[in-house]
């Protein structure tokens, strides 16, 4: 049986990439255009210098902070009793899990404004940021789960537990000193993964009037030319770093690697 | 672990049948996902819960239809109506696209690194969407976009018959995340294509062609089904990227750019429309998300069968 | 001229060569196995017959024609796959038809086929199952039922039962072997278990690291091996070391104990070493002494109760002995650290070569 690469194969890997690689071109290009006359990163140190670009962006870095905190702090316990306790209630949790696709992000704002406007969380801008960050979190559940999940799978949480008490541990030192470290890549898998929706989410944080980076990108297109293409860029070399490492730490620990779905 | 619960101690007090019944339904064991439990329902149960409600509706709380029936404009629902076809093209023209390249990088015979790159790639690929995506394809097809000016001195004039800000604007830039998304999700249902499947079907005297006709593809078919499912739901929801490209105002508008809408301005002077608007939304997400489901099951069923 | 015949057959992979020197003809209706450890090549050469994989080197052909170069899905063979390999879309008729609707019979002529197939099975109610509702036993025979269909010239079966339970597997077998006699298809056979193979072939191959180590009937196998590999895969074996006292006469000394063996040895001078193999149930304990044969001395060193048969383990000055012998309530099993003498008629002794 010939093991020939079909030529069909190398047609379609070739149309897709040419499709796929020529806007992150031209994005770059457009970013490199800003002296006129000349290809240099000016547009980049321009908006790197301007302060609303710090501001944005490190209150975006810190609600992804918190995000990933609250996330993490609420699955891991969650899903280590789903699978030692209660493994009947698994699919009860996926679907939960799985709300943030049934409800959009531009209804769930909606629903959230509406539902909370008289309790005073609507009045005052913490109450909204914490509104915010609980909608963040909720979206990150679907990937941060899944993620842990699969660890915990992977690493049969039960029969671990077991062994663990049949020589003496208690739940603290169960569940810190034996299940977190096994799970750890999968915490940290989840983690990046919900730090690059949280720096590039926009539909929400803009609806709310959050000054986070994705407005800041969307207003700059307003007022400049190839700033926002520079700062596209950055975004997606961001992103891709996110995937990057995930993938680096992944394979260095030999823990099972999951996919988005 | 502590003593006996109540429920343990029933169980052996009672008889077979019942203990049968009783055992299982509930036991203290489910307080564990309390705190997960009501952080659902406070950021995700009840503001949908309170958008369906307040649907039927009105401002003094009375039930009614009148929001609903509001939809029943050509605007609104020519509006539902643009974005449910924007969501199938994006949805058909990612999963036929992304099918093929799935079945590129798995099933082509390709060298390993070409598969490792693509799957990466669309790990990051599935995740660019809104603003900066709008960017990248103004800077590619816009009316000064490298590309745009690239054909021009060619002489191939884009404009001003095609526009970036329209419905097919729109459909070639949603593929973009919809092609990753599927691969994602196929390159794994394509390996999971049996090579004996292959080899059996050839065995009996199958050609490739009745191979993928009567085996291969019946076997993908739902997850193919249950992608373009999810891929619709994605692109149904997607709101960023359409205000990056059309929310300056203008003819072409999708659902959830009205639904944002509502919050500046009640652009209705209605403030239950809104709440309709976002519910009409939501029937349409469930749908999609019951036909997701009813195939993912299926195809969940079928791959488990083999010796192995 | 015999049905199906591979002559000079070889495959070479980039790494390694899978098999060589491969040479068999198989008359029509006879039941072949392949036995042999994972990675001898067995299966290698069953995907060459079907063709899956082309031999390097070497023909096949079935029924006077050459089939070498005939891609596999115009050979006209039944092949059944350790994992079953049953399409998961279709019904259980509908797997057992595919072979007949991919070559374009009618639906009438299909259904009478497929319908001959569920009963020679006995799965006539589960026509309109599907694969993932059935257990592996029930999958295994339709995956049988499916190759026979077409009719095929030839029907291959890697390892099919490997994946089943062992009472599954010992009931399964022998439904395989009566189907392949009732229907007369020329049959090879793969597998690993040599119990497996010694029940059911006509002949077995045995091989070994891509080469053929014997043909023969099962019994020529059991009894006499001939190569050293082939004693110690079939069967148990006591392997023994041995030298040479009498090269003409036939004697060894095993552990300064000197014994007869039923042959000379040509060519070995005195004290060259020679490998000795014993079946455990041609040894017994002499209750009397003085009995035929040869005799042995050591002391019991362990009992495994293994069901119907006893394993007794006798310790010589060096090496070991196994002997089996049946399980009778009434007659008590030697007792540790006993001193035994053992006793077993010189044909016993198989000489076997080195490899």
């Amino acid at each position: 049986m010939p093991k020939r690469a079909s030529i069909w194969a190398w047609f379609w890997v070739a149309v897709v990439a040419i499709y796929f690689f020529v806007p992150l071109y031209a994005t770059f290009q457009y970013s490199l255009q800003a002296k006129r006359g000349t290809l240099g990163f000016t547009a980049y140190q321009n908006v790197l210098q301007t302060p609303e670009f710090a501001k944005s962006f490190t209150l975006s870095l810190q609600t992804a902070v918190i995000t990933i905190l609250v996330s993490t702090l609420l699955i891991v316990p969650t899903a280590y009793w789903v699978q030692l306790k209660i493994p009947r209630a698994r699919s009860l949790i996926e679907f939960f899990t799985l709300l943030p696709f049934v409800i959009p992000a531009v209804v769930l704002v909606f629903g959230l404004i509406r539902a909370y406007n008289g309790t005073g969380l609507t009045d005052s801008s913490n109450g909204i940021y914490t509104i915010m960050v609980g909608a963040y979190v909720t979206l990150s559940f679907p990937y941060v789960y899944r993620s842990v999940d699969n660890g915990l799978q992977s690493i049969k949480v039960r029969t671990l537990t077991e062994a663990a008490q049949s020589l003496g541990a208690g739940w603290f030192t169960i569940l810190f000193k034996v299940i977190f470290p096994n799970v750890f890549v999968s915490i940290i898998n989840g983690a990046f993964i919900t730090f690059a929706i949280v720096m590039g989410e926009f539909t929400i944080a803009s609806l709310l009037s959050q000054k986070t980076f994705g407005p800041y990108l969307y207003q700059l297109s307003s007022s400049k030319v190839y700033e926002p293409s520079a700062l596209s860029i950055l975004s997606l070399a961001l992103t891709w770093l996110c995937i990057a490492l995930i993938q680096l730490i992944g394979r260095r620990s030999g823990q099972s690697r999951t996919t988005v779905f | 672990m502590a003593g006996l619960t109540t429920i343990e101690v029933s169980k052996i007090a009672s008889p077979p049948n019942l203990r049968r019944r009783l055992t299982g339904w509930w036991s203290w064991n489910w307080l564990g996902i309390l705190p997960f439990v009501l952080f659902i329902i406070a950021f995700q149960l009840f503001p949908a819960l309170s958008i369906v409600i307040k649907t039927f509706q009105d401002l003094s709380g009375h039930f009614t239809l009148d929001n609903v029936n509001s939809l029943n404009t050509p605007l609104i629902l020519g509006t539902y109506w643009s974005s449910i076809k924007l969501a199938l093209f994006s949805a058909v023209g990612g999963a036929l696209i992304g099918f093929f390249l799935a079945w590129a990088i798995t099933l082509g015979h390709l060298p390993g690194w070409v598969r490792s790159a693509i799957l990466s790639f669309s790990g990051v690929a599935s995740n660019f969407g809104g603003v900066p995506l709008a960017f990248a394809f103004i800077a590619t097809i816009g009316q000064v976009g490298i590309l745009t000016v690239a054909l021009k001195s060619v002489g191939i004039f884009l404009y001003p018959d095609f526009k970036l800000y329209s419905f097919t604007g729109l459909v070639i830039v949603y593929i973009y995340f919809q092609i990753p998304l599927m691969v994602l999700i196929m390159a794994p249902a394509f390996e999971g294509l049996r090579k004996e499947w292959q080899e059996a079907s050839e065995n009996l005297g199958a050609s490739r062609y009745q191979y993928w006709r009567y085996v291969a593809l019946p076997i993908l078919l739902p997850s193919i089904a249950g992608t373009c499912a999810l891929l619709f739901g994605n692109a149904f929801g997607a709101q960023a990227t359409a205000y990056a490209l059309v929310g300056g105002g203008g003819q072409y508008t999708v659902i959830t750019l009205l639904v944002g809408s509502q919050f500046s301005s009640d652009t209705f002077n209605n403030p239950g429309i809104g709440n309709a608007l976002a519910f009409g939304m939501i029937v349409v997400m469930v749908i999609t998300i019951f036909i997701y489901s009813f195939f993912r099951r299926m195809s969940g069923r079928w791959l488990k069968v083999g010796g192995e | 001229m015999a049905f199906l015949e591979l002559t000079n057959i070889r495959k070479e992979f980039s790494a390694f060569t899978a098999v060589e020197d491969f040479n068999l003809k198989v008359d029509k209706g006879e039941f072949v196995s392949f036995l042999g450890p994972s990675g001898c090549g067995k299966t290698t050469t069953l995907r060459m017959i079907a063709g899956f994989e082309k031999p390097t080197n070497g023909q096949i052909t079935i029924d006077s024609s050459d089939i070498t170069s005939v891609p596999a899905n115009k050979r006209n063979i039944g092949m059944v796959f350790q994992s079953y390999a049953l399409f998961p879309n279709l019904s259980v008729a509908n797997n057992i038809g595919f072979g007949l609707k991919v070559r374009g019979e009618s639906a009438a002529v299909i259904k009478q086929r497929v319908s001959e197939m569920l009963d020679l099975i006995r799965m006539q109610e589960f026509a309109n199952r599907f694969p993932h509702q059935l257990s592996g036993g029930q999958q295994q025979r339709v995956a049988l039922a499916r190759a026979i269909a077409i009719r095929p010239q030839v029907l291959l079966m890697d390892e099919p039962l490997s994946a089943l339970d062992a009472k599954i597997r010992i009931a399964l077998r022998q439904e395989i072997r009566a189907i392949q006699r009732q229907l007369g298809i020329t049959t090879i056979y793969v597998t690993h278990d040599q119990e497996e193979a010694l029940s059911i072939s006509d002949r077995i191959v045995v091989m070994s690291r891509g080469r053929m180590e014997q043909i023969g009937t099962p019994l020529d196998i059991y009894n006499t091996p001939e190569t050293r590999f082939v004693a110690s895969f079939v069967g148990t074996l006591n392997l023994l070391d041995a030298k040479v006292v009498d090269a003409r006469g036939g004697r060894i000394k095993i552990d300064d104990q000197e014994i007869e063996i039923g042959q000379q040895l040509l060519g070995a001078q005195v004290g060259k070493g020679v490998s000795v193999a014993i079946r455990p149930e041609a040894i017994s304990i002499n209750g009397k002494s003085g009995g035929l044969g040869n005799h042995l001395n050591g002391a019991v060193d362990d009992v495994s109760f293994l069901g119907s048969v006893v394993r007794v383990r006798v310790r010589l000055e060096t090496q070991h002995i196994n002997f089996d012998t049946f399980n009778n309530p009434n007659l008590k099993p030697p007792a540790i650290g006993q001193a035994v003498s053992l006793n077993f008629m010189p044909e016993a002794c198989m000489v076997v070569r080195d490899e």
